[in-house]
């Protein structure tokens, strides 16, 4: 499995300084702090987490958009935390992004071949070459030639969405870094984006890192999934098993909370955590998710626990999980069953 | 159950420079006290507009041309202005998606909530902070004293619409309209909100207009749905009756058209159906059904003539042609 | 609204600028602006020609009143200069010195605002505490300065009309740039790896164009003020003709021959009238608020 990784990430930290009235009251807020994990050739990895979890920072770290503090990250045997300048700029052409909202991510003063042509611009490549490749790819992406010359504003949110789709995949990337790539997009129209970035997956075997908040989207789409909170990965795994028997008590909560679509059917009822995710700048000294968790035990609040390992790859951070009768589970919160024990 | 509130036969319309075009086409619902009903659909589908016409705060240009909208028996069609202005934030409030702009800025929220009781109560000074207090209270902040005298941008997004609902219910509305009221907020916030208005419905009685998109938020809050296409109705009926058998292709659409998050060990790994194309301009639909175009079931009769409300079965209405198939 | 459906034909490309040209020629003021512009264009080219008359030669008795004479239809100065060949040969210098200041200072605000709004940090503190050093001096005393200090020369006056007046475009160019920098379109040529310069040049500056073409309208304006301050101050070129000059050399005899300021002033006045409402009719039609009405 190691052998196959694509993207890994290890021991990532962004910092931010985010400065108080006049200057005064400088805080350093580490928005990523530590994130390590891999991503398989052809896999899709996701990452969710509420919002100031910290899972944008991380795609934009990987993405070099912002400068990551410490740790590594690297593309196949390139080292992309090591690239500057000009080399950087041409090594892009591997790694590619999709932003989340299509009617501020294009440019809209430029055609949409132009804003698909951008990337090109790095591959010293003649107009004739260019020419070809965009009518390919804009048929990948389901749009028409003869829509290659009308502007953003003509298009609606699902074919900007394309678009955008079509300017990461021209330069034929390996990893393409979707941050929330339809929740801009009107509830009709998501499913048609969802299966095409399937559909382009299973034809050009491109690896996605796959940023949402939505975990129905997040469980249609992705192979193995990452649970962030305050900047931290709590539990990773994959997709079978964190759905069937997530480890985290923040997982579990982060489930119950998803609003079920078949009514009468809905076998638990939503643990409401309490309060809100406190603030980044003065983290509790125990596990970062002690306050908020419905299991709370004394000794979370004295020291954070370590994001373990287990058999399967999975990893969690949580003081109770442990191996019992060949079974691993968390011995405070049980599996699914245990949401309703727990309202 | 007397019905607190009833829309019959509701048009608006929007006039502009290039002709006109009708944003709301027909609709008709009413809502009993201590009942929620969710109004679904896509941007542009009409909810946001039906929504500002019951509370008589529609953009400029945009007009109710027909129809009456009825509040404890008092027609809200025809009423004055500064009747109206009474009605709002009394028997009937607003919250809406993004709480950050319906909040002033400049004063703080305890002032906020004071202002609105001293707008439709005659309650002296001592009263009103006695009550914004109970308020903050009720809506589950815990240090009150605290909260009141922040500012909005010193909340969080939660925080902040627990402040709107306090406001929204100072004066015990009898109906409240919530337009995609946790669409900004993260999940388990939602879940927090959802919850807290639930408590308050059971507490007071109000009746709920909830615009959403999310048929899991359907499934979770509401009595009733209506079903909105390009302005017009598309399906009515019970919660129950209308997500466990869709009548209306659109309504299945949306329904299947979400990767809904399934727990447990046997999850589906079916692809969801996409709907194809987008919602037409509204002043290119034509004659027949707006959903045509993007519909499987399309057929001549569909171009050709809008289908009537039809019942499939008791408090089950559907516009579709094709209802029995479906 | 303007979503082009999968299935059906689609439209043609339409340029964003051309609702903005959509909206302007609906506004009577600015195409009233426009119009007043054009002429004023045209009888600065064409009229010298036309009517091929020596502003500077003395033809007739002095301070003749406008339809007094045929020889001159609106009057003489003080010297017997006709000032209808003023009026007309004039025109060039004035619209000259306008668009040679506006231009500079559109020049040097726009590159100053874009590299500090792009680069930030130390790259902005140094370019702002320059920006504001220029913000701080009385710009008619500065330009009155450098004119005196240099020679009267209708260049002179232009390029000291431009480097008093750039500080507001720099901090425009610079707010603009500080907000778009941010927007998502940016950060996604970024990640496509593109040059730095395309960013700035052909990905922000395109975008932030359209309020500083508003402000560089307006500044021709003030720029044909501004000259007119200085001739009226006796500080510009005295060979050249602008109705500056005129005003400025027949301000002693206003109480006994009103016509040799009053025309050249009426003139200033119709010309920055149409650049000032050719600027509002921009600004509306570049105001995202008043489209799709």
């Amino acid at each position: 499995m190691i052998n196959q990784a694509l993207l890994t990430v290890q021991d990532l930290e962004v910092e931010f300084a985010s400065k108080g009235a006049l200057g005064r009251n400088k805080h350093v807020v580490k928005a990523v702090n530590g994130v390590s994990f891999s991503i398989n050739k052809g896999d899709t990895f996701g990452i969710v987490g509420e919002s100031g979890s910290g899972k944008t920072t991380t795609a934009l770290a990987i993405m070099r958009l912002v400068r990551a503090t410490k740790g590594k990250v690297s593309l196949g045997d390139m080292v992309l935390t090591d690239l500057q300048g000009e080399a950087l700029r041409r090594a892009r052409q591997r790694f590619q992004m999709v932003f989340q909202d299509p009617f501020s991510s294009l440019n809209p003063r430029l055609r949409a071949r132009d804003v698909v042509a951008e990337p090109l611009a790095m591959l010293d490549k003649s107009n004739k070459d260019n020419a070809r490749e965009l009518e390919e790819v804009f048929a990948q992406v389901g749009l028409r030639p003869e829509q290659m010359d009308l502007f953003p504003h003509q298009f609606s949110g699902g074919q900007r969405q394309r678009i955008a789709l079509a300017r990461a995949l021209v330069t034929r990337p390996e990893l393409i870094v979707c941050d929330e790539p339809v929740s801009a997009l009107d509830v009709a129209i998501q499913a048609q984006i969802l299966n095409l970035l399937k559909r382009i997956q299973h034809d050009l075997g491109v690896t996605y890192l796959f940023i949402s908040h939505d975990l129905g989207v997040v469980q249609y789409i992705c192979d193995w999934i990452a649970v962030m909170y305050l900047g931290q990965i709590v539990e990773v795994a994959p997709r079978a098993s964190l759905f069937s028997y997530p480890l985290h008590p923040y997982t579990l909560s982060l489930l119950s909370a998803v609003p079920s679509a078949s009514p009468g059917t809905k076998a638990w009822k939503a643990i409401t955590l309490k309060g809100e995710p406190p603030s980044l700048i003065n983290l509790p000294t125990g596990c970062i998710f002690a306050d908020r968790c419905p299991v709370m035990q004394p000794e979370c609040q004295k020291s954070p626990p370590a994001l373990q390992e287990l058999p399967d790859g999975r990893r969690v951070a949580c003081h109770f999980v442990e191996e019992k009768e060949g079974t691993v589970q968390n011995t405070l919160t049980g599996g699914l069953e245990m949401i309703n024990v727990l309202v | 159950m007397m019905s607190v509130l009833k829309v019959d036969h509701l048009c608006v319309d929007y006039r502009s420079r290039t002709g006109h075009i009708r944003l709301v086409d027909d609709i008709s619902f009413d809502i009993q006290p201590n009942k929620t009903l969710a109004i679904v659909g896509e941007s542009g589908c009409g909810k946001s507009m039906t929504a500002l016409a019951m509370m008589r705060l529609l953009p400029d240009g945009a007009t109710i041309t027909k129809g009456v909208i009825t509040l404890q028996g008092t027609s809200l069609t025809d009423l004055p202005e500064a009747q109206m202005r009474d009605i709002r934030g009394a028997s009937m409030s607003m919250i809406f998606q993004e709480p950050m702009t319906s909040l002033n800025p400049v004063f703080s929220v305890g002032e906020q909530i004071a202002e609105a009781l001293r707008l439709h109560t005659d309650l002296d000074k001592k009263h009103i902070q006695d009550k914004v207090q109970t308020l903050i209270g009720s809506v589950g902040i815990s240090d009150v004293g605290q909260r009141s005298s922040a500012y909005p941008h010193e909340l969080s997004g939660g925080m902040r619409q627990r402040i709107m609902i306090a406001m929204a219910l100072a004066c015990s509305p009898k109906v409240l309209i919530a337009d995609e009221p946790t669409t900004a907020l993260d999940v388990t916030v939602q879940a927090q909100i959802f919850s807290l208005l639930r408590d308050l419905q059971a507490r007071t009685s109000t009746a709920i207009v909830l615009i959403t998109h999310d048929m899991g938020v359907v499934a979770e809050m509401a009595d009733d749905i209506i079903v909105m296409y390009a302005g017009r109705l598309a399906e009515r009926g019970s919660v129950e009756a209308v997500l466990s058998r869709p009548a209306h292709p659109y309504t299945r659409g949306l329904i299947d058209c979400v990767p809904h998050l399934q727990l447990g060990s046997n999850i589906s790994h079916k692809p969801v159906t996409e709907i194809p194309g987008v919602v037409p301009a509204l002043q290119t639909i034509g004659a027949g059904c707006p959903f045509a175009s993007r519909c499987g079931l399309s057929e001549e009769r569909c171009e050709a003539a809008m289908p009537e409300l039809s019942e499939v079965r008791p408090s089950h209405q559907v516009a579709c042609w094709n209802s029995q198939e479906a | 609204m303007a979503a082009v459906e999968s299935t059906t034909r689609s439209p043609r490309a339409r340029r964003p600028g051309a609702d903005a040209w959509e909206i302007f020629r609906n506004s009577p003021t600015a195409m009233l602006g426009l119009v007043l512009i054009l002429l004023i264009s045209v009888l600065a080219i064409i009229g010298p020609l036309a009517y091929p008359v020596d502003p500077f030669e003395i033809i007739w008795a002095p301070m003749s009143a406008p339809g007094t004479t045929e020889r001159a239809l609106l009057g003489t100065d003080y010297l017997g200069r006709d000032i209808l060949a003023g009026l007309l040969v004039g025109a060039k210098a004035t619209l000259i010195v306008g668009l040679t200041a506006a231009a500079l200072t559109v020049i040097i605000g726009l590159v100053i605002g874009a590299l500090a709004g792009f680069y930030l940090g130390m790259i902005d503190e140094i370019l702002m505490r320059v920006t504001e050093f220029f913000q701080v001096l009385p710009p008619l005393l500065f330009a009155m300065v450098l004119v005196t200090m240099l020679s009267p020369s209708l260049w002179v006056v232009a390029v000291s009309i431009g480097v008093v007046s750039w500080p507001s475009t720099a901090r425009l160019t610079r707010s603009e740039f500080l907000r778009i920098r941010n927007l998502e379109y940016v950060t996604a040529s970024r990640a496509s790896g593109v040059r730095q310069g395309y960013i700035i040049w052909q990905v922000i500056l395109p975008n932030a164009l359209p309020p500083l073409i508003v402000s560089a309208t307006l500044t021709i304006g003030t720029a044909i003020l501004f000259e007119a301050g200085l001739s009226f101050l006796g500080l510009s070129d005295p060979n050249v003709m602008s109705w500056g000059l005129m005003i400025g050399s027949g301000r002693e005899y206003l109480l006994d021959a009103w016509w040799i300021v009053t025309l050249p002033g009426v003139m200033i006045f119709l010309t920055v009238l149409g650049v000032s409402l050719v600027g509002d009719g921009l600004n509306d039609a570049f105001n995202p608020k008043l489209r799709r009405r």
